[in-house]
C-alpha cells in the first residue's frame, strides 16, 4: 500500500459538509446533555464510601488516595454540561469540545475508581477529534462571529472509525482465545445465563431467551460476535464498509439489549457521526428558504430535537412504561429509534440500487 | 479555529496506528498482573465460557448478615447491599473489593463501620457479624428447564464482626 492510498484514505474517505458536520454537533450536544451525562445523584454517595472502596484503576487515578468531595464531583459537573452548552450553540467550538472531553475524562475517573471500569471511551474520543473537525464551522456564534468560510475536516471521521474498529477487535480478539469459537462450548448462552440469574437482569426478551435450547443458534451468535468484532478493524479500511459495521453494531446493540439488557447507548453519538448528515441537511434545506431566514434549519432541527428528547426524559423519569430501571426507557427508545434509523436507511440503499439495475438493465 | 496542518494529521494517524496496539498489549500485561488500566482504547472482552454442553456454570455472590438478636443470617444480593453502585459496575466492585481475603482483613475500622450501619439499615434491626460468601451454582437443562444441581461454597469471609 503506497503513500497514496494511505493519503486517499486519510483524507478522501469521508466528505463532510460543514452544515452536516453542525448539524451532527447539535445532535451529539443535545443527545449527551439529556440522556449520557454522569448520574449526578450518585456523586453525594461516591464522596460518602469509606476510602478503603477507592480502588482506582492502574492509572494517573492512582495518584489520588480517596474520593474527592462531593462539591468536586458538582462542580465539575457543571463544568462539563456548560461546555456541551457551548459546544451546542458553537461558541468557542474548539475550546469547548476539548473542555468537555477533559472533564468526562475527569469525572468518568473517578467514577470507575470504585473497583470497575465501564468502556466508555468513546464519549471522551467524540468531541476531542470533533473538536478538529469544524463542527462549529456553521450554524453557531462562532460562524457567526468570525464571518470566514471554514473547511470540514473528514480525517477526523476516519480517525475515529480507526478507534471504533480498533476498540470492537479488542472485544472480538480475548473471544478468539478464550474459546468462543469452539463448537461445543456456547458462551453467548453462558453470559445471558449470569446475567439472568445472578444479576437479575430480566427483562424483555430475555426470559424466553433463557429457555432456549437450539445449539445451532446459540452456535452463531458466538460466531456471529466474533465475526463482528474482529472485522470492524478491517472495515475501517472504506468508508461504506464502516457505515455497514456501524449498522451491525446498532443491531449488535439492540439484540444485547433485549436479550442481556445491557443497553450501550454511551457509544451512539460516535455512531451517529457516520449518518449521512450532508443528505439529512440537503432534505431540511429544500424545505426552507435558506436566503430569508439561514438559521432557520438548525432551530427546527434543535427545536424538533429538544422536544423529542425531552419526552423521551420526561417519560422515563415517570417510569410510565418499564417500571424497571434496565434498560431504562430512554435506552430503550434511542436505541429502537437507532434501529428505526438504520432499516429506513438500508431500504433507501436497497430501492436506489434496484431502480439502478433495473435502468442498466432497460 | 485551530486547524492541522495535513503532514501533521499524518503524522498522528501514525502514531495512533502505533500507539493502538502498543497500548493494547499494555493493557494486556498490567490487567493480568493487576486490573485493566483506565484510560485505554479498549472494549470489554468478555472472554469466559460457563457452558460446556448441557452443564452451566455461574457465580454467585452475596453478602450474609447475621441478625443480633438469633443469630439468624439474611442474605442479600450485591444489588441489594449496595444499592447506591450502578449494576454495571456492581460484579466488578464486588471482585475488586471482596474477593481477596487478605484485602478484606485490610480494612480499616471506618469501612467495618460502614458495612454494619449498612447491615443495621437493611435488618431494620441490629447486624452482627456480616460474611461476603461466593458461590458456584452447577446447572444442567432436564426436559428443557434449567435445575440447580449443586451448589458450592467457593469462599466465605467475615467483613464486619462483633466481639461476643
Amino acid at each position: 500500500m503506497g503513500n497514496n492510498w494511505f493519503d486517499r484514505w486519510i483524507f478522501e474517505s469521508y466528505q463532510p459538509t460543514i452544515q452536516g458536520l453542525a448539524l451532527f454537533r447539535i445532535f451529539a450536544s443535545l443527545l449527551i446533555l439529556f440522556f449520557l451525562m454522569p448520574d449526578a445523584a450518585y456523586y453525594t454517595d461516591l464522596a460518602s464510601f469509606p476510602d478503603d472502596f477507592f480502588t482506582p484503576p492502574p492509572g494517573p487515578m492512582m495518584f489520588f488516595d480517596s474520593f474527592p468531595p462531593a462539591w468536586f464531583f458538582y462542580s465539575i459537573h457543571v463544568l462539563l454540561a456548560l461546555s456541551w452548552i457551548c459546544v451546542l450553540i458553537g461558541f468557542k467550538t474548539q475550546k469547548a469540545s476539548i473542555a468537555a472531553a477533559i472533564f468526562m475524562l475527569i469525572l468518568l475517573g473517578f467514577i470507575f475508581s470504585i473497583g470497575k471500569v465501564n468502556h466508555q471511551m468513546l464519549i471522551i474520543l467524540l468531541p476531542l477529534l470533533m473538536a478538529f473537525s469544524s463542527w462549529g464551522g456553521a450554524y453557531s456564534f462562532d460562524a457567526g462571529l468570525s464571518g470566514k468560510k471554514t473547511k470540514a475536516n473528514g480525517w477526523t471521521l476516519t480517525l475515529l472509525a480507526l478507534f471504533i474498529g480498533f476498540m470492537m477487535f479488542t472485544a472480538g480478539f480475548p473471544k478468539i482465545l478464550g474459546g468462543w469459537l469452539n463448537g461445543d462450548t456456547f458462551a453467548t448462552q453462558g453470559h445471558l445465563l449470569n446475567q439472568y440469574f445472578i444479576r437479575g437482569r430480566t427483562e424483555l426478551l430475555s426470559g424466553y431467551m433463557v429457555s432456549m435450547n437450539i445449539p445451532l443458534i446459540w452456535g452463531i451468535l458466538d460466531w456471529g460476535t466474533v465475526f463482528f468484532e474482529t472485522g470492524f478493524l478491517i472495515a475501517v479500511l472504506r468508508a461504506g464498509w464502516t457505515r455497514l459495521f456501524v449498522c451491525f453494531a446498532v443491531f449488535f446493540h439492540f439484540s444485547t439489549m433485549l436479550t442481556l439488557n445491557i443497553a450501550f447507548l454511551v457509544n451512539f453519538p460516535a455512531y451517529a457521526a457516520f449518518l449521512p448528515w450532508g443528505k439529512i441537511h440537503e432534505s431540511i434545506a429544500s424545505l426552507v428558504d435558506l436566503n430569508e431566514k439561514p438559521y432557520t434549519i438548525p432551530l427546527v432541527f434543535g427545536g424538533a430535537l429538544f422536544c423529542l428528547f425531552g419526552i423521551i426524559k420526561i417519560i422515563d423519569k415517570m417510569y410510565l412504561l418499564t417500571p424497571t430501571r434496565e434498560p431504562s426507557f430512554d435506552e430503550l427508545a434511542l436505541i429502537s429509534g437507532a434501529v428505526l434509523i438504520v432499516l429506513t436507511l438500508g431500504l433507501k440503499k436497497a430501492i436506489g440500487l434496484f431502480s439502478s439495475v433495473r435502468t442498466q438493465s432497460v | 479555529m485551530f486547524n492541522l496542518s495535513n503532514k501533521t494529521v499524518k503524522r498522528l494517524f501514525i502514531f495512533v496506528l502505533i500507539y493502538l496496539p502498543l497500548q493494547y498489549a499494555v493493557v494486556g500485561i498490567v490487567g493480568l498482573k493487576s486490573s485493566e488500566p483506565w484510560p485505554a482504547f479498549v472494549f470489554p472482552g468478555f472472554k469466559s465460557v460457563y457452558v460446556y454442553g448441557d452443564s452451566y456454570q455461574l457465580n454467585d455472590f452475596v453478602l450474609a448478615v447475621e441478625i443480633n438478636d438469633n443469630r439468624l443470617m439474611r442474605e442479600f444480593t450485591p444489588r441489594q447491599f449496595f444499592y447506591e453502585i450502578p449494576n454495571s459496575q456492581l460484579a466488578g466492585f464486588v471482585r475488586t473489593n471482596l474477593e481477596s481475603a487478605v484485602d478484606i482483613r485490610a480494612f480499616d475500622s471506618s469501612t467495618r463501620k460502614w458495612f454494619h450501619e449498612r447491615g443495621n439499615e437493611l435488618l431494620g434491626t441490629p447486624a452482627r457479624n456480616i460474611y461476603y460468601v461466593h458461590r458456584r451454582r452447577h446447572m444442567t437443562r432436564i426436559d428443557g428447564r434449567l435445575k440447580t444441581d449443586s451448589v458450592k461454597v467457593v469462599k466465605r469471609v467475615r467483613i464486619a464482626e462483633v466481639a461476643d
